[in-house]
């Protein structure tokens, strides 16, 4: 009896959390690159499973979720802008913050800061074949970037923008200001399924209608469990009851 | 879930923030020399409550960890310097120009500003002035008598004075260009003035690399383009729409969580 008021209310604390991860999709609907994460949940029979066929010392937890970013393409739109680029495909771009900590982004938002180094919105540096990318102050002819991620310069070649890819995704984890961390030790690979579009923007994949179905069913979800405890409690309540009256 | 009731709440002011820099956009669409802005957004941080590659037993680990963001924020609004069209005015005093230079007006504090509004009067000393009668530097002044008034392609002033004929060189109108234009500061009235991020200005005639010639009887209208702004205040809107219905639906979640104990 206890124990199923104890399955209800974890039930409720993952609708929770799930509920929170939605919220953060649908605030970042409209940020460029934006992955939407997925929070899948394990049934707790299957936990237990799992924990004791691996004989775990600690006991079951009640439940395990994963927090699973969804790396699908998103829209590419075209903005015109001279330093938006999108990437078509399996990649990221590659920039560096002071400490030169690398960091990996979808949002290819960039610009040029004082010095003509090619930055992110945050100002961190974009990697390039060697390093940063120093667009010339008296460029002639216009910058242009090709398909491969190659930077153009009238018609001559000044640098290939740096496009990894990873083996394993989902050892990515999300730093922020669009960018993600990889763990230490392991460095982005050269991508070769990609293309890249100068003038262009990727949005975020957050699809609205999705979200707001998951949403919905969620929030049903936590309202069945809600019912479940107060279905228990009143169960519990009254034999409380009989079996006082008995006495 | 107050996480997720502040995470749309920062979507919807995110959302809030756009609206009013496209709706400044599309106020500006008339303005002559206008660089319209874009709002970018980024997410903001995340709580890790599971590591990945946490052990899940003593030889497997956690493939993915659980992270929970904390909604979004503005990341820049990025002022765009595509070129505007340019539109034939038959002014004398109208400048456009097409490239990237900047015009140079002394603001009256002394400091200087740059426009690409070429909308340009002489005041009662016949100096070169700007609509808001600041003058344009280096300054040029018309002797009086000053009939006919010619600007060429890379800049040079000319003026038929009195009964003269011929036109004489006054003054050569100077540009000046950023490595980073989109680092400029607005101040109003089509001003821009200089940031550490804009870079120091280089001067240099129209025509000289990349400050772009001088078209004389043309103004360089807004760069804004209604349907894009239009569709994105559709966006903007509904997504303002649908942050408001997370915190519904937390508000609901809440009030159910309230319901357990009756």
């Amino acid at each position: 009896m206890i124990n199923g008021i104890y399955s209800a209310a974890s039930a409720m604390e993952m609708a929770e959390l799930k509920h929170e991860v939605i919220a953060n999709n649908l605030a970042n609907a409209n940020t460029a690159g934006f992955k939407r994460d997925n929070l899948p949940i394990e049934s707790f029979s299957m936990v237990l499973n799992q924990q004791l066929a691996n004989d775990v010392p600690d006991g079951p937890s009640s439940y395990n979720a994963r927090s699973v970013t969804d790396f699908t393409q998103g829209f590419v739109a075209v903005t015109n802008g001279k330093f938006d680029v999108a990437i078509n495909g399996k990649g990221f771009f590659a920039v560096e913050d002071e400490q030169g900590n690398r960091f990996y982004t979808r949002d290819g938002s960039f610009g040029t800061n004082s010095e003509g180094v090619l930055v992110n919105n945050s100002g961190y540096p974009v990697m390039g074949g060697g390093g940063e990318i120093t667009i010339p102050a008296n460029a002639e002819g216009p910058v242009t970037i090709d398909n491969e991620g190659g930077i153009y310069v009238g018609e001559t070649r000044l640098d290939q923008l740096n496009v990894s890819d990873f083996e394993d995704r989902s050892q990515l984890a999300k730093a922020g200001g669009n960018l993600y961390r990889a763990p230490e030790g392991v460095e982005g690979e050269e991508a070769l399924d990609y293309s890249v579009q100068q003038g262009a923007l990727e949005k975020s994949n957050v699809n609205v209608v999705n979200e707001m179905v998951e949403m919905i069913s969620n929030s049903r979800q936590y309202e069945a469990a809600q019912r479940m405890i107060q279905s228990q409690d009143s169960t519990l309540g009254r034999m409380i009851d009989a079996v006082g009256a008995t006495v | 879930m107050n996480r997720a009731m502040y995470s749309a709440a920062t979507g919807m002011n995110a959302q809030q923030l756009n609206v009013d820099t496209i709706s400044n956009n599309i106020a500006n669409v008339n303005t002559v020399g206008f660089k319209r802005s874009r709002a970018d957004f980024k997410d903001l941080f995340y709580e890790t409550l599971q590591q990945a590659g946490s052990a899940s037993s003593s030889e497997t680990q956690q493939p993915n960890g659980i992270q929970i963001g904390q909604g979004t924020t503005l990341a820049a609004t990025k002022k765009s310097f595509t070129p505007g069209m340019l539109k034939n005015t038959e002014q004398k005093l109208d400048i456009a120009i097409q490239g990237d230079g900047f015009l140079q007006v002394t603001l009256p504090s002394g400091e200087i500003a740059y426009t690409r509004n070429g909308s340009l009067s002489v005041d009662g000393e016949g100096r070169l002035v700007t609509n808001a009668g600041y003058p344009v530097t280096p300054e040029i002044t018309f002797p009086e008598g000053t009939r006919e008034v010619n600007i060429s392609d890379t800049g040079v002033v000319q003026a038929a004075v009195g009964a003269s004929e011929e036109m004489e060189d006054i003054e050569t109108i100077l540009l000046a260009k950023f490595m980073n234009p989109a680092g400029l500061k607005s101040t109003g009235k089509n001003l821009f003035v200089p940031t550490d991020s804009a870079g120091e200005p280089t001067e240099g005639a129209p025509g000289e690399e990349g400050m772009g010639e001088l078209k004389q009887g043309f103004l360089e209208v807004s760069n804004v383009k209604i349907v894009e702004e239009m569709v994105d205040l559709i966006q903007a809107q509904r997504a303002y729409e649908i942050n408001s219905k997370t915190i519904q639906a937390s508000d609901s979640m809440l009030q159910t969580a309230n319901g357990i104990k009756r």
